[in-house]
């Protein structure tokens, strides 16, 4: 056989293909660089000390804020501790939420570390998913001393099930307002105490090319998120703790009027709008005030708004009425441990050092996008230079009230972001959208078996 | 050593057994991907289940869907899913037989011209809406940018409820009309030559041709494309997910990103699962009465031909 012809019976002969023009040892070659190029993003040949180091496996919802900060320590802790290795997953916001429950309940032994949201805390605690940390915490005194006093209380508590802890969070965020204060001061405006202010201010500052409002009212998540703020603000609610539902209330009725009203004047990017359309809005110069939005670099931060340095913020105005008062909603996602975790010591450690009042991992958290909860870290000047906020989300932290908290808050969130967002469009009346949530809400929680 | 008789035996077993042995493999196969989840999602359909409360499973029998049968928003998904398959769809089919037909020639540039109109098929349908949702942007969106240089102050798409269902619907045309425009060049290339060359020497013009040659010889290929273009457009999620998630209101309130926020949101997942046989049903009544009409009059047009 010539060199470049196939074999007769190249199917069954046991005689290897060789291309034309190539020798043996040139075909050997070949096949050692190619299992090496392809062995080492398989891993085959990692230089990192595998069989000493610990690897556990650390869920974060993917971007800023979460997991950047997160890698950014995640390399820190590395290097301090070099017997652990922390290997990040990430996930869309759009459906971390789903991912996560679904690998609970489906007992997946995939992760050791989660940080999510407190509102699901309550579910996953309730049916067994989760590890508790009182015993972790214990241990050591002097961290559970400095978690305890520098971390809100109202905060901690969140994660808190049944008396026991089963999250612990390095993440803290509320809803604030944001406001160009260049706009307001040539117009010698004030930042609201009140939504009735706020909607004077709406109408004053709309016109031309520029809107005096901006919300965030995206049917379902979001547009719940607004409402509960503001009936709360009006000293209302959705439902009590024994899940009587309030909704169809004067509070219930002022705060979706307000809505309506303000939204005239607003952004009509808004009605479809998550806080990255408002942050656009603000960034075009079409929005100059929105009275109610989450926490996030992206509004002080240059790099997402052209008027960064020109926009203040301020804690939510307050309703009108008996029990009134600013009342935004409590935000935040904490580190928590599935119960189904093979590495429980080594994701404790993880979840320590993330939470550690450590300089250096405060630094690293803020310098990465990161929140911090703790008070030490919101009232730093040296933090505050980096994420303006800062200061606002300290006193916010301090009255936010949270959200959610039992396990069909999905279905409530979505029955009232949408009976909410008809009635801001117009689609259907305010005392009708009233009706269906308080109807639906009922109907949720008798077949949840909430009313003996 | 075997008697004959035994051995006999054991080659009729052989010859009888082999097949199932054959096939065994796909059949386990899809049992677990197809079979037992159907059967799974069945039975779960009938039981009140939220993911997260496993101490409130009960059986509830045909209560999800009855339930679901007398929900108003339920009906407001089927209408709408309905209005954007029959607008979305005819649309596609429109503009993709016009398309074909203009293509069917050869013309130089021709096959790069044909490739750059399929494009929009091959974008996953997120990054289509992800795009769609800055072009609409009513601040800083391109349209309503290019509609101001002439003059025109361009509406707020995705934010105002009437705007809101065609413009998720421009995006789906624009997206999956190249896969009629392919499907229909194919069977435009099918077309015998003699036959059009036949009308033209009885005196045809091109609209007769077109309506009495070419029409129906691509009522076959159309009732394919129709087909699964229907199924798909009710089907959709992507698009109304990542443009509109169903608002503003309602008004984008589609049967599948309905059935998402009450299995994902809500994680109820015994009526989401109710929810998912309604919609294969509306499905399956959809097909069953196109296909009827369809071969209706392709029967009768060939008859004729």
């Amino acid at each position: 056989m010539r060199r470049g012809e196939r074999s007769p019976r190249s199917l069954t002969s046991p005689r290897v293909y060789r291309p034309a023009g190539m020798s043996r040892r040139e075909v050997l070659k070949l096949s050692v660089a190619g299992v090496g190029l392809l062995g080492s993003p398989m891993g085959i040949f990692d230089a990192r000390p595998t069989f000493a180091a610990t690897t556990l496996t650390s869920w974060a919802i993917a971007g800023p804020r979460f997991e950047f900060p997160q890698r950014a320590v995640a390399k820190l802790f590395s290097k301090r501790f070099p017997e652990y290795n922390v290997r990040m997953t990430t996930s869309g916001w759009g459906e971390f939420y789903q991912k996560v429950g679904v690998a609970l309940s489906s007992g997946s032994t995939q992760y050791d570390a989660i940080q999510h949201d407190y509102v699901v805390v309550p579910a996953l605690a309730g049916a067994g998913w989760l590890e508790p940390l009182d015993d972790y915490l214990d241990r050591d005194k002097k961290f559970k001393e400095s978690v305890e006093s520098d971390i809100p209380k109202n905060v901690l508590d969140l994660y808190r099930y049944k008396g026991k802890l089963y999250g612990i969070p390095p993440d803290g965020n509320t809803q604030m307002m944001y406001y160009r204060a260049d706009v307001f001061s040539k117009r010698g405006v004030k930042p609201p105490t009140t939504w009735e202010q706020a909607l004077e201010i709406a109408k004053e500052l709309t016109g031309g090319k520029q809107y005096g409002f901006v919300g965030s009212f995206r049917r379902g998540f979001w547009a719940y998120l607004y409402y509960v703020s503001v009936i709360r603000s009006y000293g209302g609610d959705l439902h009590d703790e024994k899940f009587n539902v309030k909704v169809n209330s004067d509070a219930g009725f002022k705060s979706l009027k307000m809505l309506h009203d303000v939204q005239k004047y607003g952004d009509p990017v808004g009605l479809n709008g998550t806080n990255d359309e408002v942050i656009k809005s603000f960034s075009s110069g079409a929005g100059v005030f929105a009275p109610c939005e989450w926490g996030g670099a992206g509004f002080t931060n240059r790099q997402f708004n052209n008027f960064a340095e020109a926009t203040s913020s301020d804690i939510v105005p307050a309703g009108t009425g008996p029990g009134a008062a600013p009342v935004p909603d409590m935000g935040g996602l904490g580190m928590i441990m599935p119960v189904k975790s093979l590495q429980k010591e080594a994701a404790w450690r993880w979840i320590k050092f993330v939470n550690s009042d450590d300089p250096e991992v405060l630094e690293t958290w803020v310098k990465n996008a990161g929140q911090p909860v703790r008070l030490s870290a919101l009232k730093n000047p040296k933090f505050n230079k980096i994420q303006p906020f800062f200061a606002t989300l300290a006193k916010s932290l301090t009255i936010a009230k949270p959200y959610g908290g039992f396990p069909e808050h999905g279905a409530v969130e979505e029955l009232v972001g949408t009976e909410v967002s008809l009635a801001i469009t117009g689609q259907k009346s305010i005392d009708s959208a009233l009706k269906d949530m308080e109807n639906g809400m009922k109907d949720i929680f008798t077949k949840a078996g909430y009313y003996k | 050593m075997l008697r004959t008789g035994s051995r006999d035996a054991i080659v009729v077993a052989f010859q009888k057994y082999t097949p199932y042995f054959l096939i065994l493999p796909s059949l386990l196969i899809l049992l677990t991907t197809v079979i037992f989840p159907l059967a799974y999602s069945v039975h779960k359909s009938l039981l009140y289940f939220h993911l997260f409360r496993p101490d409130q499973i009960r059986w509830v029998g045909l209560g999800n869907y009855f339930e679901l049968l007398t929900d108003s928003a339920f009906w407001t998904s089927v209408r709408l899913s309905l209005l954007f398959t029959a607008v979305g769809v005819g649309f596609e089919i429109v503009i993709g037989v016009l398309m074909a037909l203009l293509m069917s020639g050869h013309f130089i540039g021709s096959q790069a011209i044909r490739l750059a109109l399929i494009t929009p098929m091959l974008m996953s349908p997120v990054v289509t809406g992800m795009t769609w949702r800055f072009l609409y942007n009513p601040d800083n969106g391109v349209i309503n940018a290019l509609l101001g240089y002439l003059g025109i102050s361009g509406p707020q798409w995705l934010s105002d409820p009437s705007t809101a269902l065609i413009s998720v619907i421009i995006a789906d045309v624009w997206q999956w009309t190249p896969f009629v425009f392919l499907v229909v060049y194919a069977g435009l290339q099918n077309i015998p030559r003699d036959i059009l060359e036949a009308a033209q020497l009885d005196g045809a013009g091109y609209w007769r041709s077109f309506r009495s040659v070419t029409l129906p010889m691509l009522k076959p290929i159309l009732l394919v494309v129709v087909i699964i273009r229907v199924i798909d457009s009710i089907k959709t999620f992507d698009l109304v997910y990542v443009m509109t998630w169903g608002g503003p209101g309602t008004s984008t309130f589609l049967l599948a990103i309905h059935n998402w926020s009450i299995g994902f949101s809500g994680f109820q997942i015994g009526r989401s699962a109710a929810f998912s046989y309604l919609v294969l049903l509306v499905i399956m009544m959809l097909t069953t009465y196109l296909t009827k009409q369809m071969r209706t009059r392709v029967f009768s047009s060939q008859r004729v031909v």
